[in-house]
């Protein structure tokens, strides 16, 4: 399971680029452009009528870059495994010399950061050369975000670590795993919030005191009675950490086992 | 080669497709895997390539354990299956992208096979028959250099003069460290290709034997007539008279008949068995 080959892999790089990126990257080039040209296209036509001034268009480009990465990228993400949905292909992928460490790696290489970046490029490349004159006709100064701005690598940060959620969907699910991920995170996420509920009421059952009667404490508007920020209760730190360095790692290692009990 | 001690299998909610399976193949050996439909041979081969994980026992391809899917394993196995479509793209961009897993590939031999099988190496996939596709897919199997081949009913879709290319290609190709396992139902295109016979009913192996042995102990003929030899294990009707299988009781040996050895196996089981277990004992007492 945990073999690592540098030719194996250099193999599987070639093998994934072929069956895997080079589609992706037409879809996404094309996708993008014709998300760009018509955008163009509608600024060029309404130049004169002032439908654009005020905050619309700001973090145009980001936004551009923040639906392209998230569609894009966790629909990749959840066909990384795209060999699955067919019972020869599965067998094929299956057989195929490699362990299963390296088949998660490079699979992941080229959803994760490898699609990051070229969909980094991508929107860089048309957005250098669209919308500088796309900010003139609104008499905007252009300014590039992509790679430099803060909100970039906050999405970039988030798209990593939602990427392992779909990434895990593919090997779970060999057909529409794009579906179904969206459906068991759901699930997933109503069954969570319930027991957490319960476990909460249960145990911190003097936080619950007042929750219903919303008071204005020190100019603030907080539930409870005496009650201390949620920023700053531990509980909330920890699901910010654990969203942060652990939901990644624990689905990146449960998607190494399920590839290695996974059968045709 | 392949050592498969006690398999038991069975997918969910269903009945247990093998009990207690014990086989036992050796390297160099071409051997024919044959059985009704739904007896369980592609589920066997799945097993040989760790593709299907036993329910109990265990599988052992050269001396590990394939379940495992340890790639330096891996490498030395080949599974032809039996439904695969190529990825379309041309034939010289398919050996580039599977060539480098295998460390004996020969492109050369590769070209070789497909002119043998009247392919054109500069064609893309999308533009071949279901089989010319095929004839690709066991060309390059057969250029892995692999030390198991396996194959999942590889004539189907081979037109006839194709199927005797096959055989004669297959033969011409196998090194001594090498094995094939072919499974299949069309008994006939297997005729002189095989070293060794296995025959699967019921979940379990009921016959594996060599088929210098099994013509030393079946006799094959066919009679003119309707006087059907009573130790016949099998007979059928042909035009003029009968084929039949019946213990061989001279030193005569006959030209094996796959379907009439199969339906021999598979309606005289015991009496097969035992005919097996007396030579192999009498082998046992030379020695």
């Amino acid at each position: 399971m945990l073999n690592f080959n540098l030719k194996r892999l250099q193999a599987l790089f070639y093998r994934e680029f072929h069956f895997g990126y080079k589609p992706i990257l037409k879809i996404l080039t094309t996708v993008t452009t014709v998300i760009f040209l018509v955008h163009f296209a509608i600024r060029f036509l309404e130049r004169n009528s002032g439908n654009f001034q005020g905050n619309d268009e700001i973090n145009s480009t980001m936004i551009k870059f923040a639906i392209i990465l998230f569609l894009g990228g966790f629909y990749y993400a959840s066909i990384a495994f795209r060999e699955f949905s067919n019972l020869s292909t599965r067998a094929e992928f299956l057989a195929l010399p490699g362990s299963s460490l390296e088949k998660i790696t490079i699979k992941w290489l080229y959803t994760n950061p490898i699609f990051i970046l070229t969909t980094s490029l991508l929107v860089f490349i048309l957005a250098s050369l669209l919308m500088p004159a796309m900010d003139r006709f609104v008499g905007q100064e252009y300014v590039n975000e992509i790679f430099t701005s803060r909100i970039y690598w906050n999405l970039v940060g988030i798209y990593f670590i939602l990427h392992s959620i779909f990434f895990f969907g593919s090997i779970a699910f060999n057909k529409t795993s794009w579906i179904k991920t969206v459906l068991a995170v759901m699930i997933i996420a109503l069954v969570i919030a319930a027991l957490n509920a319960v476990w909460f009421r249960i145990v911190w059952a003097d936080m619950f005191d007042g929750l219903f009667h919303v008071a204005e404490v020190n100019k603030r508007t907080e539930f409870g009675v005496n009650h201390e920020d949620p920023a700053d209760m531990w509980q909330i730190k920890f699901f910010i950490f654990a969203f942060k360095y652990l939901l990644a790692p624990v689905l990146w290692v449960a998607s190494l086992f399920k590839l290695s009990e996974k059968e045709v | 080669m392949i050592s498969i001690k006690n398999l038991t299998f069975k997918y969910s909610k269903t009945k247990e497709l093998f009990k207690d399976l014990n086989l036992e193949l050796e390297a160099g050996k071409i051997c024919g895997l044959l059985g009704k439909n739904g007896a369980g041979k592609t589920t066997l081969l799945r097993n040989m390539t760790g593709l299907l994980f036993p329910t109990h026992g265990s599988v052992y391809v050269l001396g590990q354990d394939v379940s495992k899917r340890n790639p330096e394993i891996a490498k030395e196995i080949f599974y032809v299956q039996e439904e695969y479509e190529l990825p379309a793209m041309s034939i010289d961009l398919y050996a580039k992208i599977y060539a480098p897993f295998y460390d004996r590939f020969d492109i050369s031999n590769f070209k070789d096979l497909l002119e043998k099988f009247e392919v054109d190496y500069s064609m893309k996939t999308q533009n071949l028959s279901y089989g010319q596709k095929k004839k690709v897919q066991i060309a390059f199997a057969l250029s892995t250099g692999v030390k198991l081949l396996i194959m999942d009913e590889p004539t189907n879709g081979l037109d006839i003069p194709s199927k005797a290319q096959f055989r004669k290609v297959v033969i011409s190709s196998l090194r001594e460290d090498q094995s094939i396992v072919i499974s299949s139902h069309q008994v006939r295109d297997l005729s002189n290709l095989l070293d060794r016979v296995v025959i699967v009913e019921d979940g379990s192996v009921v016959l594996n034997e060599d088929v210098y042995d099994i013509s030393s102990a079946l006799l094959f003929r066919q009679i003119q007539g309707s006087n059907v030899p009573e130790n016949a294990l099998y007979h059928e009707m042909i035009p003029g008279g009968f084929l039949v299988v019946q213990p061989n009781e001279g030193v005569e040996q006959s030209q094996i008949d796959l379907e009439a050895l199969f339906n021999a196996v598979v309606t005289s089981k015991d009496k097969v068995k035992s005919i097996f277990k007396n030579q192999n004992m009498n082998k046992d007492a030379q020695l």
